[in-house]
């Protein structure tokens, strides 16, 4: 009996005890049952909790009644009461992910991103300014992605079977109306813009997004750099060109005022290296630009401005007229002026606002001349101007869910005259769109774009609706499939809108299925695409005036792109590879046949290397594509486009060596485009007239010199006195 | 016989379910300076990844009471940027950084021009660096080069912003200004600086002189 007394009050005390104190034990997961690592448990308003294990699971003790709350970054909080009579063990807690914009799923099909703010970028916006070619050209580096041609012989993106004019150039959302240099016959032309002003770039081979209109294969999507990170005096010293850029942060840090100014002249580099014409005027340039920037209350203003003024000038031998000789010469001037706003407003709703100007006049003499007498000339005055308004309303919907709307209207100009030939011709159009499209994010992994564009153009008495949709799964953390369809519509070109108004929009449609995977430092792409072209423009043969929208056209591949830059430390390689199959009945083309501007096989291979031991980066880039169709007007008409060019090879190297003298940081620039001096041939330039042969007499389009050479060096002056790594 | 071994059972089942709460209940929810010192203390030997997790996750548990102190989520992101410092894959930093300037955040919004918690936001900044030298070196110095005078300005006695620098200019080449003479330069200024440093209280930050005198040891043997 006593015995049994104080057992029982001993066995009371103990029940007592675990009453008050109850061991819980449990896992926690995720939604699919993947165990969570370092989950933090507690009980509501104490210190007392514990952190789950590798396996997930955790146990400790808690009060009979309390409040059990689930913490881990990257996830959903989780509160569950906890009373004790109710209890059954083992506990299964499942978290749910929460959607944050670094790790959501993003939309990659037609697209490589340039960007250093969201992590699974193929490239970084550096390797647009450090992969050897061009120098600082921004097409340099898009032109080793997927889906880009090697076309030598012309300005601009040729992308996925469209031509150069089918790719769009926008800046911070407002599209350029002349991004490169005016077009020399036969040689190719730089882009006007510096990669550096940049700090965000998206390629897009196609599918792109209802914000965007005008391009009917590819857009080209420039964001400029916010603030710069400090003061500074910057000179370039190089083989063709002398510039000082200097920009200026303000105090606090709120504003920058920036100008650069660019001299180019190639006379000197032309003296040395002999070219293949005879320039009776190189290259030269004078440039410049001013851009402002200022942090406002809830947003950013920026304030863009560039002018240019250029000239070149050269000879070759006329194919019509042996021993005569053809001159060309060009002068032009450009102007061009963006303004925008990004800005947040009241209840979630974001605004962009923006305005831009652009003027471009290009007077061009064209002469066939025998010693002192000209027995051919063309000498235009070509001018264009536009004007262009344009905002995006967004705003945030649930979690991540976006939507935006917006509208642009653009009004240009544009005139020829030739003296003696061509009277003054002069089309206005004034274009307008409006566009609404929504991010919908299912799940984290999950997300659909929609959106539908209208577009209308007073030239054309036409309005056009298209409609883009594009959806993106992500399998694991690291590799998702996305796909997209658009439609696309773009005005015809100007010079064929001279001859004729009363065209039509072009149209394509685009059909683009992408995987990509991004793991610990590599990345690959696999993509292919189903194009149609309808509405092309064509050209009677006989009549140059004669245009109309029956053009038709189709394009398919297959497109992989591979990087690494973690096998081997501080060596960093891409390698892509384009497939394209690609028919066109457009311009004057008899029939649908492969373009000239297509390959079938294009290859690129971009290795970068940084050597620390001599403070040196060096880059290679290597091309390689199968030879290009050409017209030759001595076969018959059946054959056009049957016969091919070689194929084209060409390995550049680049070395930036960096070096430090007193306070002045300094880059020493080599790069070598085609330095195995490889044969190029981008295509023949043919007789207009039959020689004496019965024959139409040709000349090889090639580069103006087997390789082009260029030393630079870029002197920086940090003016930011607590730098204390630069002191 | 029996019933003695019965009394000690029961004892023991007392004893026990009274103990087992003893060790997280009674020290942490009483008191606060108690349970930050408890974790602290830890700190400077804790190494594997699942005890900074758990020590981080303990100041977090502290941070949510005491909405009121800075430092419990101060340590907590010590932790993770501890852990970003120590960890071999670079593609994981990223994710512990984040974390890491999460609880930073909280700590800035009950104090603030604290010169530790712009030494930590120096800290992690430069481990940004660490993750992609090539792309990040040039934007993200910046920010460490203002974090650190920030912070030295706003306490001229603070030995830490020397050590983040002398770590960062260890790791930076010498073209760029780091190298061998200015690290050593660095954090000798840091270890005099750590001989005089008076820490406010006990709770206040105090780590550092160990990683500086190993680093100086690292300097002079290279």
């Amino acid at each position: 009996m006593c015995i049994k007394f104080i057992l029982s009050i001993f066995f009371t005390i103990a029940i007592i005890n675990l009453k008050a104190q109850f061991i819980i034990a449990g896992t926690v997961t995720t939604i699919k049952s993947e165990p969570l690592e370092g989950v933090n448990i507690s009980i509501k308003g104490s210190y007392v909790g514990t952190t789950s294990a590798i396996d997930g699971s955790f146990s400790f003790s808690v009060p009979d009644t309390s409040t059990l709350s689930f913490t881990f970054i990257g996830y959903k909080p989780l509160e569950m009461k906890f009373v004790s009579s109710s209890f059954s063990r083992p506990l299964h807690v499942q978290l749910k992910e929460e959607l944050t914009e670094m790790e959501a799923v993003v939309i990659t099909a037609g697209t490589f991103e340039a960007s250093d703010k969201k992590k699974a970028t193929a490239l970084k916006s550096l390797d647009v300014v450090t992969t050897a070619g061009q120098q600082a050209d921004i097409t340099t580096a898009f032109k080793t992605l997927p889906g880009a041609q090697q076309v030598g012989e012309q300005e601009g993106l040729f992308v996925r079977g469209g031509t150069g004019a089918e790719t769009k150039v926008f800046i911070d959302g407002m599209m350029v109306a002349n991004p490169f240099y005016s077009s020399v016959p036969d040689i190719a032309q730089r882009s006007r813009f510096s990669p550096l002003l940049f700090k965000g770039m998206a390629f897009s081979a196609g599918g792109y997004s209802a914000q965007y209109g005008q391009a009917l294969s590819s857009a080209l999507i420039l964001e400029s750099i916010d603030l710069p990170t400090r003061s500074e005096l910057n000179l370039i010293v190089s083989s063709p060109q002398v510039s000082i850029l200097g920009q200026k942060l303000t105090k606090n840090k709120t504003g920058s005022l920036g100008a650069n100014i660019n001299y180019a002249n190639l006379a000197p580099y032309y003296s040395i290296v002999p070219q293949k014409f005879h320039y009776t005027k190189p290259p030269e340039a004078l440039n410049g630009d001013l851009n402002w920037r200022q942090k406002v209350k809830s947003g950013i203003i920026k304030v863009y401005a560039y002018g240019n003024l250029n000239e070149v000038g050269f000879e070759r031998p006329s194919l019509e007229y042996p021993r005569l000789s053809e001159h060309f010469f060009l002068s032009n001037k450009n102007f061009y002026s963006n303004a925008t706003y990004v800005g947040k407003l009241k209840h979630n709703w974001q605004l962009y606002a923006g305005a831009s100007v652009s003027y471009n006049a290009d007077n061009i003499k064209m002469r066939t001349v025998k010693v002192d007498t000209t027995l051919f000339s063309f000498l235009p005055h070509i001018t264009h101007r536009t004007s262009q308004g344009k905002f995006v309303l967004s705003k945030n919907l649930i979690g991540l869910t976006k939507i935006h709307l917006g509208s642009e209207i653009q009004n240009s100009i544009d005139k020829v005259e030739a003296k003696d030939s061509i009277m003054l011709r002069e089309i206005k159009d004034t274009y307008a769109a409006a566009f609404i499209e929504s991010d919908i994010y299912f799940t984290t992994r999950f997300v659909s774009k929609i959106g539908i564009r209208y577009e209308h153009s007073s030239l054309l008495h036409k309005g056009v609706i298209s409609p883009r949709v594009s959806l993106a799964y992500k399998l694991h953390s690291y590799s998702q499939f996305s796909f997209a369809f658009g439609q696309f519509y773009q005005k015809p070109e100007t010079n064929h809108l001279f001859r004729n108004h009363s065209l039509n929009f072009t149209k394509s449609s685009h059909y683009i299925l992408n995987y990509q995977s991004v793991f610990k430092g590599q990345t690959l792409r696999v993509e292919t695409f189903y194009k149609d072209y309808k509405a092309l423009v064509t050209i009677e043969p006989a009549n140059a005036f004669k245009l109309k929208n029956d053009g038709t056209g189709y394009a398919k591949g297959v497109e992989v792109f591979w990087r690494d830059m973690k096998s081997i430390k501080n060596f960093d390689y891409w390698l892509s590879y384009t497939f394209l199959d690609t028919e066109r009945k457009f311009l004057d083309y008899p029939f649908k046949t492969q373009p000239s501007f297509s390959a079938k096989h294009t290859v690129s291979v971009v290795a970068k290397v940084w050597v620390n031991s001599i403070s040196t980066h060096f880059s290679s880039t290597y091309s390689f594509a199968t030879g290009r169709p050409f017209y030759n007007p001595n076969l018959s008409r059946e054959k056009f486009m049957s016969e091919k060019t070689i194929n084209y090879n060409s390995l550049g190297l680049q070395a930036n060596y960096l070096k430090k003298f007193g306070k002045v940081n300094a880059v020493l620039i080599a790069n070598v485009s085609n330095v195995l001096g490889s044969t190029q041939i981008f295509g023949y330039r043919y007789s207009g007239k039959m020689n004496n042969r019965g024959e139409y007499a040709r000349e090889e389009i090639t580069p103006m010199a087997k390789r082009v050479i260029f030393l630079g060096m870029y002197l920086s002056i940090g003016a930011d006195k607590r730098n204390s790594i630069i002191d | 016989m029996k019933l003695l071994l019965l009394i000690t059972a029961a004892f023991l089942v007392c004893a026990c379910s009274t103990k087992a709460q003893k060790p997280i209940l009674d020290k942490n929810s009483t008191d606060f300076e108690a349970a930050m010192i408890e974790n602290i203390k830890h700190l400077d030997t804790a190494s594997t990844q699942s005890f900074l997790i758990t020590l981080a996750n303990n100041f977090d548990r502290i941070g949510k009471v005491e909405k009121l102190r800075w430092e419990p989520t101060y340590y907590a992101s010590y932790c993770y940027a501890t852990l970003a410092f120590l960890s071999a894959d670079k593609n994981k930093m990223d994710g512990l950084l984040d974390k890491s300037e999460y609880y930073l955040q909280q700590a800035e919004a009950i104090s603030k021009n604290n010169s530790e918690i712009s030494s930590l936001y120096a800290m992690i900044n430069s481990c940004r660096i660490v993750v992609d030298p090539i792309n990040r070196f040039q934007t993200k110095r910046k920010d460490v080069l203002d974090l650190l005078a920030k912070a030295k300005l706003e306490n001229p006695d603070n030995p830490r912003p020397f050590l983040v620098e002398a770590n960062l200019l260890w790791r930076t080449p010498s073209v760029f200004g780091g190298g061998k003479k200015p690290a050593k330069q660095t954090v000798e200024t840091a270890i005099e600086k750590y001989k005089k440093f008076e820490p406010a209280n006990t709770i206040s930050p105090m780590w550092g002189e160990l990683q500086a005198l190993s680093l100086l040891r690292k300097i002079d043997t290279n």
